[in-house]
Order: C-alpha cells, then sequence, then structure tokens
C-alpha cells in the first residue's frame, strides 16, 4: 500500500511521466500530508443513476447467446438520471439505492492499481458505498459508486462531499494498452456485460 | 337574451372562464415547480410567474361582475398571459431534461453577468426547434432573465456551445445598443446608403408605387432592418471574443455549406464569414485548420436586390463601429479572448485523457476540443467514435472542475 508521501509523489510527476497518477480536481494534499494517510478522500460528483423499479418486473445480469438487448442497450430504459448542483441534496431513503460517480477524474500508471471503500464516519450512518472496489491499473474516468442506505432515517448526501476513499497499491506494470468498457465516463454507467462462454455451455438444455 | 345566471351573465361567464384558464396555468406551473431543477434560475422563474398568476387571480376574484370593462380587461389580461406564457413553461421544462450538458450552465451564466449585468438570469433549454433562439430579456413577466434554446439534438454536445454566446448576445444588445447611440447613426448611414445608391433607390420608387411616400418607405424599411443586422453582428462579435475559433468551427457545422435562402435580418453568408475572419484576426484568434471553403452564399429574391444593395451598404457603414463595440464592452468588464497556450494545455491533457484543471474558460476549453476533432478529420468512423464520445466527457469533467475551483476560490 501507497504511503501518504508515495501517494503526493505519484501525483506530482510531469505529465509524460509514466509514473504519474492524476486526480482531477487535485485533492487537498496538505490533509495527506498532515494526517500521514494512506488514502486518498474522493468527493461525490453530481450525476446520479437510479432504477425505475416500477417498469421492470426483473433484470438480467448475464448476457446469453442470441440475446437481442445488452445491458447497455436498455439502461436508458430502465434508470433515470438525476443531475444535483452544488449546494442542493439527493435524499437517500432507506432500503433505497442509488448509483453516483466521484467529482473527481482519476487516471492511474500501469504501476498503479487502487481500491475503493467508503467512509467510516459515513458507514454509521447507514451510507454504504459498495463499489466495484478494485481500480485496474490504466484506468481513465470516474469511478461509479453504488450508494446505499442500509440505516433506518432517510439520508442526505451533497455534491461536492466526501464520500469514499481510495488506497493505492504497487504492482508490476502490465501490458495492457487499452481501456476497459465501465472506463472514460464522467457519469455514473452500468456496466457491459461480457459472454460467459461457461456459463452458455452449462445453460444449454438437456 | 334572458339568463338563469342573473344580472351580468356575459360578466359573470367571462370572469369563471378567466378564473379556470388561469388556476389551471397555475396548476401546470405548480406541477413544473416538482421538477428536479438543474440550477436555480429556472425555479426562480415559475416562482415570479406564480406571483403574478397568483395577483392576476386575486384580482379576479375581487373584481365586481356589474364593471364590465374591468371584467373584460382582467379576462384579456389572462388569456394574454397565458397565450404568452405557455410557450415559456414548455421551455422551462425542456430545461430540466438530462439530455442538456447542465455543466456549462455555470461559465454561460458567468457570460452574461459580465456582459448583461450582475442581476443577469440565465435559462438554457433543448427544444425541437433545429435553429438556436432566444427570448432576449424581452418577456415582461421576467425582464431579468435570458433564455437560450439550442437544438434537443444537439443539447449534450459541448461542441455546440459556442453558439449559446450568440444567443446571450442578444440580451446584451439589448442593454448596451442605447450607450452606442445606434440609432442616430444608423439614420445617417441610411441616408448616406439612399444616396449613394441613386439607381437602385429609384427602381425602388417605381416599384412600391407610393409616390412621394417611397423614400420615407425605404427609408424606413432599410432602417429597421439594418438595424436587426448589427444586432447579429453584434452577437457573433460576442461569440467570437468569448469562444474564439470555436465560436467559428461551430458556426461552420451549423451552418455549412452555406447557400441558404438570404434574410434581411443577416448579413449575407459571404459577408458574415469575411467579418468574422476580420474580427478573428483583430482579436489575434487563428484557426488550426481550414475554415469556411467552398462555401456559397446565401441567394436572395431578385425582387429584392435594389433594397439589399442599399440596405448592405447601410450596414456596412456601421459593422466596424458595432464589432468594436461589442469587443470594448467585453474587455472592459474583463472577459478573456481564448489563449491559445491555454488550448495548447488542454489538447495535450485531453489527448493524455485527463481533463484540465486551473485557470481555464468554457471558451479555452471548447476551442481545445475542436482542434482535436478536426485534427482528427472529425472522429465519425465507427472506429473513432468512442473518442469522440470520451472527448466531450473530458470537456464537460473540464468545465465542471473549472466551476468547483472557482466556487473554492471566491469563497
Amino acid at each position: 500500500m501507497l504511503s501518504s508521501d508515495e501517494i503526493t509523489d505519484a501525483l506530482g510527476f510531469a505529465g509524460d511521466d509514466p509514473r504519474r497518477l492524476s486526480i482531477t480536481p487535485m485533492p487537498e494534499l496538505e490533509d495527506v500530508r498532515r494526517h500521514a494517510a494512506t488514502s486518498i478522500d474522493l468527493r461525490l460528483g453530481r450525476w446520479f443513476l437510479s432504477f425505475k423499479q416500477s417498469q421492470n418486473s426483473s433484470v438480467p445480469l448475464a448476457i446469453m447467446r442470441g440475446a437481442r438487448r445488452t445491458l447497455a442497450d436498455v439502461e436508458a430504459s430502465r434508470t433515470k438520471q438525476h443531475f444535483i448542483p452544488f449546494g442542493d441534496k439527493f435524499v437517500l431513503h432507506p432500503g433505497s439505492f442509488v448509483l453516483g460517480a466521484t467529482l473527481e477524474w482519476l487516471r492511474l500508471p500501469a504501476t498503479l492499481a487502487g481500491y475503493v471503500t467508503g467512509k467510516s464516519t459515513l458507514g454509521r450512518h447507514g451510507l454504504v458505498i459498495e463499489t466495484a472496489s478494485g481500480i485496474h491499473p490504466r484506468f481513465a474516468g470516474c469511478l461509479t459508486l453504488e450508494l446505499a442506505n442500509v440505516g433506518e432515517v432517510p439520508i442526505e448526501i451533497l455534491p461536492g462531499m466526501k464520500i469514499c476513499q481510495v488506497f493505492f497499491h504497487a504492482v508490476s506494470e502490465t501490458k495492457r494498452q487499452e481501456l476497459g468498457s465501465m472506463e472514460g465516463y464522467r457519469k455514473p454507467t452500468l456496466p457491459t456485460p461480457k459472454r460467459d462462454i461457461t456459463l452458455e455451455k452449462i445453460s444449454v438444455p438437456e | 337574451m334572458s339568463s338563469k345566471t342573473g344580472a351580468h351573465p356575459t360578466s359573470r361567464l367571462r370572469k369563471a372562464s378567466a378564473s379556470h384558464r388561469l388556476n389551471a396555468f397555475l396548476k401546470q406551473i405548480e406541477i413544473l415547480e416538482s421538477s428536479n431543477f438543474p440550477h436555480p434560475d429556472a425555479r426562480e422563474a415559475l416562482g415570479k410567474l406564480k406571483d403574478d398568476i397568483k395577483g392576476q387571480i386575486r384580482r379576479l376574484s375581487r373584481s365586481d361582475v356589474s364593471d364590465e370593462a374591468l371584467i373584460d380587461r382582467l379576462y384579456a389580461q389572462a388569456r394574454n398571459t397565458v397565450i404568452e406564457y405557455t410557450p415559456i413553461l414548455g421551455f422551462i421544462l425542456r430545461s430540466t431534461n438530462i439530455r442538456n450538458a447542465f455543466e456549462v450552465h455555470f461559465p454561460l451564466k458567468r457570460l452574461a453577468k459580465q456582459v448583461i449585468g450582475a442581476n443577469a438570469k440565465l435559462i438554457i433549454s433543448s427544444e425541437w426547434n433545429f435553429v438556436p433562439f432566444t427570448y432576449p430579456m424581452t418577456l415582461p413577466r421576467l425582464p431579468q432573465f435570458a433564455l437560450v434554446g439550442g437544438p434537443a439534438s444537439e443539447s449534450g454536445n459541448v461542441l455546440a456551445t459556442p453558439v449559446a454566446a450568440h444567443e446571450i448576445g442578444h440580451s446584451a444588445w439589448r442593454v448596451h445598443s442605447p450607450s452606442f447611440a445606434l440609432d442616430n447613426k444608423l439614420i445617417g448611414a441610411v441616408d448616406a446608403a439612399i444616396s449613394a445608391n441613386a439607381s437602385q433607390t429609384a427602381a425602388l420608387v417605381i416599384q412600391l408605387g407610393t409616390g412621394p411616400l417611397a423614400v420615407p418607405q425605404i427609408r424606413h424599411l432599410v432602417f429597421s432592418n439594418a438595424k436587426k443586422q448589427l444586432e447579429e453582428i453584434f452577437c457573433d462579435a460576442v461569440g467570437l471574443y468569448y469562444f474564439g475559433a470555436s465560436f467559428l468551427y461551430a458556426l461552420e457545422y451549423f451552418l455549412a455549406p452555406g447557400g441558404g435562402p438570404r434574410s434581411l435580418t443577416y448579413p449575407s453568408d459571404v459577408e458574415r464569414l469575411k467579418l468574422l475572419t476580420d474580427g478573428a484576426a483583430a482579436l489575434g484568434i487563428s484557426n488550426s485548420s481550414p475554415l469556411f471553403e467552398r462555401w456559397a452564399d446565401s441567394v436572395a429574391q431578385s425582387s429584392q436586390m435594389d433594397f439589399i444593395t442599399i440596405l448592405d451598404a447601410a450596414v456596412a457603414h456601421l459593422a466596424s463601429d458595432v464589432i468594436n463595440h461589442a469587443t470594448s464592452l467585453l474587455r472592459s468588464r474583463g472577459a478573456r479572448v481564448p489563449d491559445q497556450t491555454k488550448i495548447d494545455a488542454a489538447v495535450r491533457s485531453f489527448d493524455g485523457g485527463e481533463p484540465i484543471a486551473g485557470d481555464i474558460t468554457l471558451g479555452e476549453i471548447a476551442t481545445a476540443g475542436w482542434e482535436i476533432v478536426r485534427r482528427e478529420g472529425g472522429l465519425a468512423e465507427a472506429s473513432k467514435r468512442r473518442k469522440y464520445r470520451d472527448l466531450g466527457d473530458l470537456m464537460l469533467k473540464s468545465v465542471e472542475v473549472a466551476e468547483f475551483e472557482l466556487r473554492i476560490a471566491r469563497a
């Protein structure tokens, strides 16, 4: 796990340095140094994606051979986007779930990976940030956050508030060049599932 | 005619109808108020309309049906309000649609406050009309509000944003044209144009067939159309100053390859583009790729050629002055012409897959985006559409980051 010094060093490399970690807007590095923290706090962005419960009986989470529509195809038909301005709030009711995104756009070098976790101060109020957790080397984009209220009272979340933290780890450099399917977005998005040949094979009727 | 409604049956019915119309309109406002507003200006506009309608309902309820003149006046006011403001409610509704690139509101509102005044309000909507348009602070019940509508299919496209500056320019023109003393200058320019084009004037006099009234008629028509042309030239100058080359690129995107019908309220296409390219050169704005090539001029009706000759001559007298007026205004208000150093830095950031932070304007971000799109030949091939979409996200994230940093800096 990277120390606070190593994180701030990675953020300070020049634009063309392959070791450079980019977070835009830049977090408050003084806080990181002062607290000798091993993570960077990230803030909540303004776009949210909720699910239209009344229009869907169920949602397939895997695609099978011959499927006509992928998850991405139906995203618009079963989700609703929201834009909450700075200074305003999104109320997350008990038991409800919404996708948000970090305000920050991250770009990881090939030598770093990360893990996203919630903040305990928010978790104690019932706000669980169940994210994709792993951030792979060369990731670029805003992180989609899965926000759930598992408490008993409605929670107000505000764009711009500190919402999660990222820990960074050094990794051996990979040869991966292409962006993944969930990278490069400024809004929260649903993943595009990939075909699973094994799943298809075991699902063939006898 | 007898009636079961007692005395003043027409007044009673008219009062009831006005009440129904106003209450139905009020109900629509209240439904709209429950929308998610991306910015406070639209909500504030609804609040003002609501107060106005409630006032009309109060006055109507207190009115005496025996005062027929009053009832008719209140009925007419209610009718006119509902007719005039129903499209405005639709506009406000569409301003909340998530297809809009809400991030651009903040910098465009800052531009509006710079060129119009500190109290300016701005509502940006996506309309089912491809031609961008505006209500330039002309709504009596919303005098501080500039409403700018862009085409729905382009409302998420940050590259199309520069044309919004032209539309905001119309509101600035209403505020600032009096200080330019345009009318006096234009009267002189019109007379000079009529004198300098004697044969065209003589032909028009015959065409009009109104004898001694013909020349005053020509003068009036030239004056009113020239004034509108000069307003468009002013608005183009605002767009060019604030957005630099991206304003030219966006105009090309919307208007190429020219050749449309000549409007009397715009300069010809060729003249408009010449004014823009001359203006760009004067401001030190350069384009990184060919612009306005193979452009057909707008086509005038042959019956209007004499009139257009005089009209364009009158406009030519003042076009440079109007452009200088816009430039001086923006400069005095602290607006900045896009800085090529900052544009280059943004291009490098976007090429590297990162938004740009720091002191950067929407004009610089838009220009950097356009430079990449044009450098890459348009990014329309199937293999490049992802890059085009990513570029839009990088640009809008950069706009959002600039807002975030400005909010912190001014706190």
